[in-house]
């Protein structure tokens, strides 16, 4: 087989571990504000021992691009630049939260919990944002700007939507039926995302389009 | 960082030679080991810094000069990335600072007290 079709395919399928992977626990961040405090700290310890190794697809992923793609590597994320860095501060910022909420009290624990939502947020939302400038081939312009940020508001409804069904996997009691709901959410945000980006994407993508 | 890296193996034995059989250090000694608290992460950030400038003007040594894997970014996307990562890792810094601060004032207990012995 081709040596760059096996690296393509390698890359896709480190990409498909992440979204699912790395998707199910951003979204149990995004979906802090929503639980009570003991709640939080039982969806912290639900996906406490594989967020660490859920986060490595993402590091394979790129580094099949370095490897495997220079020059790609090299045009996409130059193109991609700040909201690459802005993807890894959400993720520095979570990635800490895990450690010092637990020993954090009082005041210490809500800013810490409020920075791992952020930090799970705003890394969820870069990375659908990326996925929209590439789609558009990196042209400026408002249109493509709005669309690149439906594509990572979209994004963000999924990863809630894979939060939610991991918590309902994990958790019972009270928390697994406000979970249930939380996924009825997540499936409207997911085909809203979905319908609005498949209308919108013909407009913006000439491959797509021709 | 290998200067620092054997003060670091030599302070560490000190510790472990005045520390047996219960015995317990000269304050001064006790005063290096706190003084020791940062030594690991200046030796990691020197030789990095030795690293990075003794490689120049190469990236990779004979093959790739630094000067021809230069991205196409623009200096305000490079501040912006600056000045991002040094207000992150200045709060995280300083929250490191709270909690280790918060951690020693609770003390350790002593080790016959946590035996559980009288």
């Amino acid at each position: 087989m081709d040596l760059a079709l096996a690296f393509m395919v390698l890359m896709g399928i480190s990409v498909l571990a992440y979204v699912v992977l790395d998707g199910y626990d951003l979204g149990v961040g995004m979906l802090m504000p929503a639980a009570t405090d003991d709640e939080q700290s039982i969806m912290v310890a639900s996906i406490a021992p594989f967020w660490d190794a859920n986060e490595t697809w993402l590091v394979l992923g790129i580094g099949i691009l370095l490897a495997a793609f220079p020059l790609a590597h090299g045009v996409v994320l130059g193109a991609l630049y700040l909201p690459v860095v802005a993807m890894l501060v959400g993720l520095m910022f979570r990635g800490v939260a895990f450690e010092l909420r637990v020993k954090a009290l009082g005041w210490h624990r809500e800013l810490w919990n409020w920075l791992f939502w952020a930090g799970s947020f705003l890394a969820s939302f870069a990375q659908g944002f990326m996925l929209g400038r590439y789609v558009t081939g990196f042209d400026s312009g408002f249109g493509y700007w709005l669309f690149s940020v439906l594509v990572g508001a979209s994004l963000c409804g999924g990863y809630v939507l894979l939060g939610a069904t991991w918590l309902i996997l994990k958790t019972e009691g009270a928390l697994q039926r406000k979970a249930i709901a939380w996924a009825r959410w997540g499936l409207l945000w997911v085909a809203l995302g979905v319908a609005l980006v498949s209308l919108a994407t013909p407009l913006v993508s000439e491959t797509v389009r021709g | 960082m290998v200067g620092i890296g054997i003060l670091m193996l030599l302070v560490a034995w000190t510790g472990a030679w005045t520390t047996r059989e219960q015995r317990v250090p000269e304050p001064w000694l006790l005063w290096v080991f706190s003084a020791f608290t940062f030594a690991g992460w200046v030796a990691t950030l020197a030789g990095w810094i030795t690293t990075e400038v003794g490689r120049q003007p190469w990236l990779v040594t004979g093959v790739l000069r630094t000067s021809q894997a230069v991205g196409d970014i623009s200096g305000a996307e490079l501040g912006a990335s600056l000045t991002g990562y040094v207000l992150t890792y200045a709060a995280l810094f300083l929250a490191y600072m709270v909690v280790i601060t918060h951690l020693a004032g609770e003390g350790a207990e002593p080790a016959a007290a946590a035996k559980g012995k009288p």
